[in-house]
């Protein structure tokens, strides 16, 4: 693609075209729609769960899991790059005879491969379900009556 | 894209697609790993919830490690060297192929160790995590460039992290902690070093001799000096030298018996594999290196005499042994030393270690003075212990005594040759160590045979006769190695050790 | 001062930073994040020196593995860190304390 242009300028123009998108889009909705203001619509979540306390309270250790799987294969995906650069490399492949193709492309998928099993292991161990398997209730049941229990609190109580 | 065709055409030249596939050949052992990796992994995915075929695949896997790497030590003979995709990263000769063998055997030997019970079964995960030391220790053997290093002392590091913290105990998470956090910082400090090594050279490889670009006049001296001392941090923390040795007693304390044992001996025989190669590129700097020796074991040994606990005590012993190891990287052009004192001391390591698992499991004793009386129970298993601990003293008639003769004689003979006080000061400080060790290594069967029992015994787990014979196997090989060194050091010299 | 120079002051200041976070700080996700500043300060350099010495990209792809060792190590940290969490409800590592030696 030869454009003319230096490769830092073709960034340029992508970043410009996609702060142009989303601010265009914003300004055009401020310009066309109706303003009326409610006492429901200016809560920070409009349909959500109103925020209690700041925002270092304890999360439920679970986004840290699901965080940590991400992590790993999002940095992961690194390593296309690099590969995408040679993968396609005309020249290469020229003279090679094709095997060249062929070499990079069996080895991008081994890795995507390994990848994936890893991905299945956290499946299959049940850490990418919501609600974790394997923790029911307990089926134990009490012989002593919970009234008993409130009795007992409510004689101590005072 | 302007800049692709100017450089993208340069592999070319280097890379052919023959070389790949050559190279994968001898990339074989590595590759037999990575699949026993993949295997593993889907085993346990699979339903199959069974301990056996976890385990059988891990010996079936790693024994062919094992088998392949002889066939390489023989094949490759005694100067043959393949540079792997001509790039100066990864270099097979004999000499890596016989350091695999030993890093493979003390992993079958690893392997035959029965677990706590404070880990998890079915134990899927701890062969997983054990494989992947032996992957990132092979390729360690075999690296000759400092991106391999770190990706291989990585793949090291990250799996004996979650090794450590693999029993549920509470005390085995901290030590897991404490590890990551000392040893990611030694990593960090060495990836920096790393920089400034390529910034100053240009290159990340060992091939060459870039030392003397380090060491050019446009610099000042402590420039290089402060680079070496950056990279070797993070390789003399894995094989716990001096200063960097803090994390060895907590982790040795609390991570399950056969994890340490692994521990005491596959990273640190890899590191050392590769710490002669790096010696090697810096033309042998023989003061520092027989300075941090001297302090090593002095340092391992003298804190030994103090500990009551026998697996921190084990901890310190394998620091010192770190000391005697340095002390073979003082012959410079000569690894033969260094090979044999680190075989001979996997046999006893291993041994010593067995030992100890067998009555943790047996007796829940981990105190040395909890030892006392035992012979009187087990006669048998006392007498294996009283070999192993004169063994790693040093004294006849065991091979601990021939590898220390080798050692000490050497050093003596350099002293003699270059007339270096230092050499004949760490000769001394040698010796003093050896019998200062000895006070601590008796302790235990001291106790054991002429103290009495405590209280009463308990007996919690069966006997097993797989450890019987492993201890056997291994008491005779550490005899048979005093009576018969040349055997091992005949098999060592049939290909060069030389550099 | 040229561009070069500032570069790699950065790179020693983050290193130096990091290093004064692993010193001094008591609780185990800071000290973390200051080995990631570490790494960081290491990749800076990768890449001014790969500039001076651009035969085969060497010192981008050095980079590349380190970023992606860096996610490992925090994955596997992080991790470890969390273990600890459940035992001892800390992360403060002066209360983390219970062998001795």
């Amino acid at each position: 693609m030869e454009t003319g242009l230096s490769p830092f300028a073709e960034v340029l123009l992508f970043i410009l075209a996609a702060a142009l998108f989303v601010f265009g889009g914003l300004i055009t909705a401020r310009l066309i729609r109706p303003h009326r203001p409610g006492e429901q619509k200016l809560e920070s979540y409009e349909s959500g769960e109103q925020p209690l306390g700041d925002a270092w309270g304890q999360v439920n250790i679970r986004f840290y899991l699901l965080g940590l799987i991400f992590l790993l294969f999002e940095v992961e995906i690194i390593f296309l790059f690099p590969w995408a650069v040679v993968f396609g490399d005309e020249e290469l492949i020229r003279e090679t005879g094709g095997a060249w193709g062929w070499l990079t492309f069996t080895e991008m998928f081994i890795f995507l491969g390994i990848l994936f099993l890893g991905l299945l292991y956290a499946w299959s161990k049940g850490y990418l379900d919501w609600p974790m398997p394997g923790r029911k209730k307990s089926g134990f049941s009490s012989p002593v009556p919970r009234s008993m229990y409130e009795a007992i609190n409510k004689k101590y109580d005072s | 894209m302007q800049y692709s065709s100017e450089n993208m055409n340069t592999p070319i030249n280097w890379l052919t697609l023959e070389s790949v596939s050559d190279s994968l050949y001898w990339l074989l052992p590595e590759l037999l790993l990575t699949t026993l990796i993949l295997l593993l992994t889907i085993l346990i995915i699979s339903p199959v919830k069974s301990d056996k075929w976890q385990k059988g695949l891990v010996f079936f896997g790693i024994g062919p490690y094992v088998l392949v790497n002889g066939y390489f030590s023989y094949v490759l003979g005694e100067t043959q060297i393949q540079n792997l995709f001509n790039a100066d990263m990864l270099i097979v000769n004999a000499q890596a192929a016989k350091w695999k063998i030993l890093l493979g055997l003390s992993m079958l030997v690893v392997l035959l160790f029965p677990l706590p019970l404070t880990v998890k079964r079915p134990r899927g995960e701890y062969f997983l995590l054990l494989t992947g030391v032996l992957l990132g220790a092979s390729l360690l053997v075999i690296a000759n460039h400092f991106m391999m290093v770190l990706i291989s002392l990585e793949m090291i590091s990250l799996t004996s992290y979650l090794l450590t913290g693999l029993a549920r105990t509470r005390y085995s998470a901290e030590a897991a902690v404490k590890y990551f956090l000392f040893g990611a910082a030694a990593t960090a400090v060495m990836v920096y070093g790393v920089s400034w090594l390529y910034g100053i050279t240009g290159h990340v490889s060992l091939s060459g001799s870039e030392l003397a670009m380090l060491e050019n006049n446009f610099y000042p001296d402590w420039v290089p000096f402060l680079v070496v001392t950056l990279i070797s941090s993070g390789i003399l923390f894995k094989v716990a030298v001096a200063p960097w040795h803090i994390w060895v007693p907590d982790v040795y304390e609390q991570t399950p018996t056969p994890v340490v044992a692994m521990f005491s001996v596959i990273p640190k025989l890899a590191g050392f594999a590769f710490l002669i190669k790096w010696i090697t590129w810096l033309q042998w700097p023989v003061e520092e290196v027989a300075v941090l020796a001297v302090l090593t074991m002095s340092v391992g040994n003298f804190a030994a005499l103090r500990q009551v606990n026998v697996k921190r005590m084990m901890g310190y012993s394998s620091i010192a042994h770190s000391g005697f190891l340095m002390m073979a990287l003082l012959f410079p052009g000569d690894a033969s030393v260094l090979f044999f004192y680190a075989a001979v001391y996997i046999f006893m390591n291993l041994g010593a270690f067995l030992l100890i698992n067998y009555y943790e499991r047996m007796y829940r004793i981990q105190l040395i003075k909890e030892y006392d009386g035992f012979f009187r129970i087990s006669p048998l298993f006392g007498i294996y212990l009283v070999v192993f601990m004169v063994a790693l003293t040093g004294l006849p008639p065991t091979a601990g005594f021939t590898a220390k003769l080798f050692l000490f004689s050497g050093v003596l003979a350099q002293f003699q040759e270059s007339g270096s006080a230092l050499l004949m000061f760490t000769f001394v400080f040698g010796i003093i160590n050896a019998v200062v060790s000895f006070a601590y290594y008796v302790r235990i069967p001291y106790g054991m045979i002429f103290r009495d029992m405590h209280s009463s015994v308990n007996i919690f787990k069966k006997y097993s006769v797989l450890e019987n014979f492993l201890c056997l196997f291994l008491v005779l090989a550490v005899l048979l190695l005093f009576f018969k060194p040349e055997w091992l050091m005949g098999w060592i010299n049939n290909s060069s050790f030389a550099f | 001062m040229n561009e070069m120079q500032l570069l790699l002051g950065t790179g020693a200041f983050l290193f130096a930073a990091g290093l004064a976070v692993i010193v001094s700080k008591k609780n185990a996700v800071m000290v973390l994040m200051g080995i990631e500043l570490m790494l960081n300060a290491a990749n800076l350099n990768f890449i001014v020196f790969g500039r001076m010495h651009p035969e085969w990209h060497q010192g981008q792809f050095f980079a590349l593995f380190v970023i992606v060792l860096a996610a490992a190590e925090a994955a596997v940290g992080l991790a470890l860190i969390l273990r600890v969490y459940r035992y001892f409800r800390t992360v403060e590592l002066d209360k983390i304390n219970q062998m001795k030696g």
